[in-house]
């Protein structure tokens, strides 16, 4: 929550250039008469300023705002939404759901739609870009941990073998995991095969040059 | 379900009040027929028809488990 204090001539005046100044709605934002003011008599004695304080909330308690309103529409239950800000992003939690399974849906196919709807909302209300992420119950970070856990096999096949293998089509965050953590690796690379829909990673030895295809990430 | 659609793309739109949302109700699906302000089209739609097949997976989700279906249309 930011507190910004304003004075002025009048309290609606002051609420009126301070809506115009920061382009906001009535509903965006909450306020407080300190002072009413007056301007005495014919201007000349007592003359007092109005104050006002405005309060605005952060991107945070914004997002959640969103979050909570298009849940609650969704007719899903849950205990607490949680929004933190790391890694340039910000991170909503659904916390404490009955039917994280319906949220999720197949191959996470809802709870990606939830995440970009939100996106889209919050980067229209805060007029820039930002990033949102929408977890449950952890989900993510298994599905993280999962994903590095079976390109850790492979990346040890490619090693043991010499021979690339070509992961299936994934998303572009989960690829930027596989790159990241292959990039730890000196003994092996990735390329990127394919176009939209259907990227795939490739998991090359990294003593081997040329290929055909894609671009390469070495270290 | 009206609701929820009137809430997303209200928020996505430069003019929400021109969003306009009619239900028409059938034996077995419910079309949700949307007109915005035709500069606001694409907003709703997005890149590569993106915002607009994210608002149908939650559609489908919350009327499947309704046991319905239920379709949107963007009126243009």
């Amino acid at each position: 929550m930011k507190i910004i204090e304003r004075q002025g001539k009048s309290a609606s005046r002051i609420t009126e250039d301070f809506m115009k100044e920061f382009n906001l709605k009535l509903d965006n934002f909450k306020f407080e008469v300190i002072e009413e003011g007056s301007s005495g008599i014919f201007g000349m004695f007592n003359n007092k300023p109005a104050k006002v304080k405005f309060y605005l909330p952060d991107i945070s308690e914004n997002i959640k705002t969103l979050a909570e309103g298009l849940l609650n529409r969704l007719n899903v239950s849950y205990l607490e939404i949680k929004v933190s800000f790391n890694d340039n992003a910000y991170t909503v939690e659904i916390l404490g759901t009955k039917d994280p399974g319906f949220i999720i849906g197949k191959e996470a196919k809802l709870l990606n739609s939830i995440q970009y709807i939100l996106n889209q909302m919050t980067n229209k209300q805060e007029k820039k870009h930002l990033i949102v992420r929408v977890d449950v119950n952890g989900y993510r970070n298994r599905r993280k941990e999962a994903l590095i856990s079976k390109v850790k096999n492979i990346s040890e096949k490619v090693k043991k073998n010499g021979k690339s293998i070509t992961l299936e089509p994934l998303h572009a965050a989960n690829r930027r995991i596989v790159h990241q953590f292959i990039e730890k690796d000196s003994k092996v690379k990735t390329k990127t095969v394919g176009e939209g829909e259907f990227k795939r990673v490739v998991i090359l030895p990294a003593g081997r040059n040329k290929t055909r295809h894609g671009s390469e990430r070495t270290n | 379900m009206k609701e929820l659609i009137e809430f997303i793309v209200k928020a996505l739109v430069d003019d929400p009040s021109a969003i306009e949302i009619t239900e028409v109700a059938g034996d077995k699906i419910t079309i949700y027929e949307l007109r915005a302000a035709k500069s606001d089209i694409g907003k709703v739609i997005g890149k590569r028809g993106r915002t607009a097949s994210a608002i149908r997976t939650l559609i489908n989700a919350v009327s499947a488990r309704q046991g319905k279906r239920a379709v949107l249309e963007i009126i243009e």
